[in-house]
């Protein structure tokens, strides 16, 4: 069920009524897992028998590490870690793991190319494993445990941070210390209605007006149509892919926030204006937050970080962007684009304190285009995943630098993108206090045109790109 | 009940209520611009163009239309200033099922349709179809002609851009490339070697069957409606024209829908056609095949 859709529209209208229901105060959680579960099995019911699956695995296990025996509980710890990968990597990784490891005739990777992939896994399996390893380091450090000591109450609980549809299919990915302490008794009163509105026009502004709009222009940089165009479209286009795919993600987790909002509950801020950043290194601080904070916490520390030495530390990079980048997708290209995001953040701590340019505004400037240019290219990746592909693009890119542009497609990503660089703008210039003051006195003139853009202006409806991660 | 719905909304604190008023005070402008400006119409890009044609035959063309071509990218291309008697609902990226699935729906019939025979294992797509016609959207695009898709607001940027630009120049230097290169040796050779390992790949016969029996479906509603059915295959590079696929199409219409008894407009020979691509008809190309189709139809339905 898509966010833009109107049979989701009715199903928020409905869960939002009852759930705010002074009769049925008691009963808001199971309102919202019930809606839940609607919302993940309305195209697919069949697929709710992994979730549930997963999710009760999930229940019993981190019960178990929280007060069951106390000389098994690293191992069932581990083991429900083990269980999540292993799910993710049946259902994610088989078609990469058929075309890599058996020949196109073999009856195994035949098998494993038909194997479906369930919407939202990636996210629901790392949150699985966030309250697995947050259970047991809680136990562990403090004896306090974030499980309830009711087995019930934590099945409910549990099932409801797992599936609660605002962050179901495409995040935020929540951590479980950060969520569980939320659940509480909610009140229409405590709403932020002011933040919620901001927050669902911001979003669905991004991901129908920019995003929907971009992606029917972009298109043509699939194989082989962008064949026939030049340097300068190529690159338009490459510039536009890199607006819509921010606009995509970052709409849709705006919207997941507001959503959440409305149902009294905060999630992580997913995006802190990426495209403004002067370094890799403050790019992965800014750009899918919950993922790149998920990673550090529960990949990059554990593997040592920057505690062993410089050459670990490089080592420790590479070995977490490779994983970030394949957990994005079960072809070879996203984890070439994981390859080239954590050499770049390696070579930039290589070259640190080597290398001082001070923070002149010029410096910082150039270092931010810099940065967008190479997150841009490296998008490529995503949009062509087929490596040879890639080079077909660059090549033709590096053989027709011309004057020659297709001027109509050309002006169109600029002015569908150009949202996206006023949102950075914007950001840049709220800096300045006098500059704040004004824009927020007049800032419901800015959010009434995008209200009247998604109205009016909106592109054709499609999935959101992180649907298929 | 009314008590509830007011402390509600005073939960909304200015900011929201002022930005309803201006969003509301923008909506009706813009409905009073375009409501007296009926003809204006800028579709942006394929997938935008494909909804305005079918929106535009739906809300206006379909009761006074009398033929209709449908058909795919390719018959897309046909010169409709030298067809000005018929509608072309054919739509690039998407097959003949979608412009057959809109004429099913829609409550009068054109007297003649054209069938493009070229590609017919494109899928139906769906979500247009739903899209279109969905019963809450249809009925407020009926009515609200601004949210139609080729009223866009944007939309209007850059051909009036285009315009302040060109005032006064001549239009013909002026015009823009339609893509950066034309004469791609290397890529036309590329395509049509492309084009000929499609050709020569055979479709599973289930495959066939579930669309062969789609359409034989939609046909045989149409002629019980009283639709006269004229099936035409644009010609294509001589290249491809005998190669396994395309002859198993020819064969699978003929078989299906016998010559004997549907009107077919036969291919014109296709060695004067080099094609773009392949199978899509240069501009000149297009103008010749035009002239050809426009006599050839007259033949049935003059």
């Amino acid at each position: 069920m898509l966010f833009n859709s109107l049979v989701f529209a009715e199903l928020l209208f409905i869960t939002f009524v009852l759930y705010y229901q002074k009769w049925l105060l008691k009963y808001q959680v199971l309102i919202l897992i019930i809606a839940s579960l609607v919302f993940y099995a309305y195209t697919n019911p069949a697929l709710l028998i992994l979730l549930l699956f997963s999710a009760g695995i999930n229940v019993a296990s981190s019960y178990y590490v929280a007060y069951g025996n106390a000389a098994n509980r690293k191992l069932i710890a581990t083991a429900g870690v083990v269980f999540n990968l292993t799910v993710l990597a049946f259902f994610k990784y088989s078609p990469l793991i058929a075309k890599s490891l058996f020949p196109e005739t073999s009856s195994v990777g035949e098998f494993l190319l038909t194997i479906p992939l369930p919407i939202g896994i990636s996210f629901y399996t790392f949150e699985g494993i966030s309250l697995l390893v947050d259970v047991y380091k809680e136990k562990k450090d403090d004896d306090k445990s974030l499980a309830n000591s009711s087995f019930k109450e934590h099945a409910g609980r549990t099932l409801f941070f797992i599936s609660f549809f605002p962050h179901l299919v495409s995040g935020p990915i929540l951590k479980a210390h950060d969520f569980l302490p939320q659940i509480k008794a909610k009140f229409l009163k405590d709403i932020n209605w002011e933040q919620c509105f901001k927050n669902l026009i911001l979003g669905y502004f991004l991901k129908m007006v920019v995003a929907d709009n971009l992606k029917d222009f972009t298109f043509w940089i699939a194989f082989p149509y962008f064949q026939r165009y030049t340097a300068i479209t190529l690159i338009t286009m490459l510039f536009g892919y890199s607006c819509q795919i921010f606009a995509d993600f970052a709409g849709y987790s705006l919207i997941a926030i507001g959503l959440a909002q409305l149902f009294g509950y905060n999630l992580i801020n997913n995006f802190n204006f990426p495209y403004i950043s002067s370094s890799i290194q403050e790019f992965w601080k800014r750009w899918h937050i919950s993922l790149s904070s998920f990673l550090m916490e529960y990949l990059y520390f554990p593997l040592g970080g920057n505690r062993k030495g410089k050459v670990r530390t490089y080592i420790n990079l590479m070995i977490t962007m490779f994983l970030g980048g394949l957990w994005h997708g079960a072809a070879w290209s996203y984890a070439v684009w994981g390859l080239v995001h954590g050499s770049a953040l390696a070579i930039e701590r290589m070259f640190k304190d080597k290398i001082k340019l001070g923070s002149y505004k010029v410096v910082v400037f150039f270092k931010r285009i810099l940065v967008f240019c190479l997150v841009t290219f490296a998008w490529l990746f995503f949009k062509l995943p087929d490596f040879s592909q890639v080079i077909i693009y660059l090549k033709k890119i590096a053989t027709t630098i011309s004057l020659t542009f297709y001027p109509a497609l050309c002006f169109n990503i600029l002015l569908y993108s150009s949202p996206v660089f006023l949102y950075h703008l914007v950001y840049l210039l709220k800096k300045n206090k006098k500059f704040e003051a004004s824009f927020n006195k007049y800032s419901y003139i800015l959010y009434a045109i995008m209200l009247f853009l998604i109205v009016t202006n909106s592109g054709s409806s499609g999935s959101f790109i992180y649907f298929q991660f | 009940m009314a008590h509830r719905v007011r402390l509600f909304i005073s939960n909304f604190n200015f900011m929201i209520k002022k930005t309803i008023l201006v969003f509301v005070i923008l909506f009706a402008t813009y409905n009073c611009i375009v409501i007296f400006n009926p003809g204006i119409s800028a579709p942006q890009q394929q997938w935008q163009d494909n909804v305005v044609k079918a929106e535009k035959y739906i809300y206006d063309k379909s009761d006074t239309v009398s033929n209709v071509i449908l058909g795919s990218s390719l018959a897309r291309l046909m010169v409709m200033d030298s067809l000005p008697h018929y509608y072309n609902l054919a739509f690039a990226g998407q097959g003949i099922l979608d412009g057959l699935e809109i004429l099913n729906q829609t409550e009068k019939l054109p007297k003649n349709i054209f069938i493009e025979t070229n590609t017919v294992f494109t899928e139906a797509n769906k979500s247009f179809t739903d899209g279109l016609f969905d019963p809450l959207t249809f009925s407020i695009k009926k009515y609200c002609i601004s949210l139609r898709s080729d009223k866009q607001p944007l939309a209007f940027i850059y051909p009036s851009l285009q315009a302040a630009m060109h005032k006064g120049k001549n239009t013909e230097e002026s015009k823009a490339p339609a893509t950066d290169q034309t004469d791609d040796n290397d890529l036309f050779n590329k395509m049509i070697k492309m084009q000929i390992e499609y050709y020569t790949w055979t479709p599973d016969s289930n495959i066939v069957n579930k669309q062969f029996l789609a359409l034989t479906n939609y046909i045989r509603i149409l002629k019980n409606r009283g639709a006269n059915i004229v099936f035409f295959e644009l010609p294509f590079n001589s290249k491809l024209v005998e190669l396994p696929l395309a002859r198993l199409i020819r064969n699978k219409f003929y078989e299906h829908f016998p010559a004997a008894q549907n009107n077919y407009i036969t291919m014109p020979d296709c060695s004067n056609y080099v094609t773009s691509d392949g199978f899509h008809l240069k501009d000149d190309e297009a103008k010749v095949y035009t002239s050809y189709f426009k006599k050839e139809s007259k033949k049935y339905y003059p």
